[in-house]
């Protein structure tokens, strides 16, 4: 039986930033940190050992993310619908909100703009480059995350480094 | 302009430089009652009616009684009047052919 009060000792801090880098949203972020954790806890039976505790868990973080953005974006697309219907507000159209803790120094317009892009990657690249350049995991482990082969985490890489310089050349 | 220039700056590094900036900061903590909400979650999840497997098999139980009685109810309904057209039936040929 898992402890889930220790997994989460261990774990929130490691959930929460990946979230944090994936939605740019403090309360997003928590929400899905809540739902990584309720998750592991219903499916420990699942589990069972078969892979590392950690590697799940990013598996698990992952997936919650991407829902999290596709009903987002479902979302707007609905209001942008609605919007063409009447003066219904549009409630989710806002800009993004780049939360990360380096937006408070001075960089914070073109780290604004970074994040911005890589919001814009698909989301395998996105992935591949949150987990290796930010969450600083080593390439078999982003694979093994992933589950794909590390050739394909470098070819990830190389290919979503390739896009951002292309969206910067275009600005 | 000190400002500018420092974003100028920091526009040209290389991506990977921009990415180690991001990376190298300590991580941050979520609200300190998340851990709360979460057990708050898992507990109102286990006293759930739904969750649990008892409660699930008495449910069907329940459910494959009920629809027994229904059906013997429909099917009492429908057999009365049939069993007695039946015997208006026979009763009309039996008479018929003893006449």
């Amino acid at each position: 039986m898992l402890d889930i009060e220790q997994t989460y000792i261990v774990y929130h801090k490691m959930v929460f930033n990946t979230a944090l880098h994936y939605l740019q949203n403090k309360e997003d972020a928590e929400e899905v940190t809540q739902d990584v954790f309720v998750t592991v806890y219903n499916k420990q039976a699942a589990f069972e050992g078969r892979a590392n505790l950690k590697t799940w868990i990013y598996k698990i973080c992952i997936n919650r993310c991407l829902d999290c953005i596709k009903a987002k974006k479902r979302k707007k697309r609905l209001s942008s619908v609605w919007t063409l219907f009447g003066d219904m507000p549009l409630h989710n159209n806002i800009a993004v909100e780049a939360f990360h803790p380096e937006t408070a120094l001075v960089h914070k317009e073109a780290l604004l703009q970074l994040m911005n892009q890589i919001q814009k990657l698909p989301d395998q690249q996105k992935t591949a480059l949150i987990l290796s350049k930010f969450e600083q995991l080593p390439q078999y482990e982003v694979a093994e995350i992933m589950g794909v082969s590390v050739k394909a985490v470098e070819s990830l890489l190389y290919r979503a480094k390739q896009h951002l310089n292309t969206m910067r050349q275009k600005k | 302009m000190k400002e500018m220039n420092k974003i100028n700056v920091f526009k040209d590094m290389e991506l990977e430089d921009q990415f180690s900036l991001l990376a190298n900061h300590e991580h941050i903590a979520p609200s300190n009652d998340l851990l709360h909400k979460i057990q708050a979650q898992i507990s109102w999840q286990e006293q759930a009616l739904w969750s649990k497997p008892k409660t699930i098999v008495m449910l069907s139980i329940v459910l494959v009684v009920v629809m027994l009685n229904a059906l013997t109810i429909w099917s009492a309904s429908v057999k009365g009047p049939m069993d007695a057209l039946q015997m208006s039936t026979e009763f009309t040929v039996n008479n018929q052919l003893y006449k």
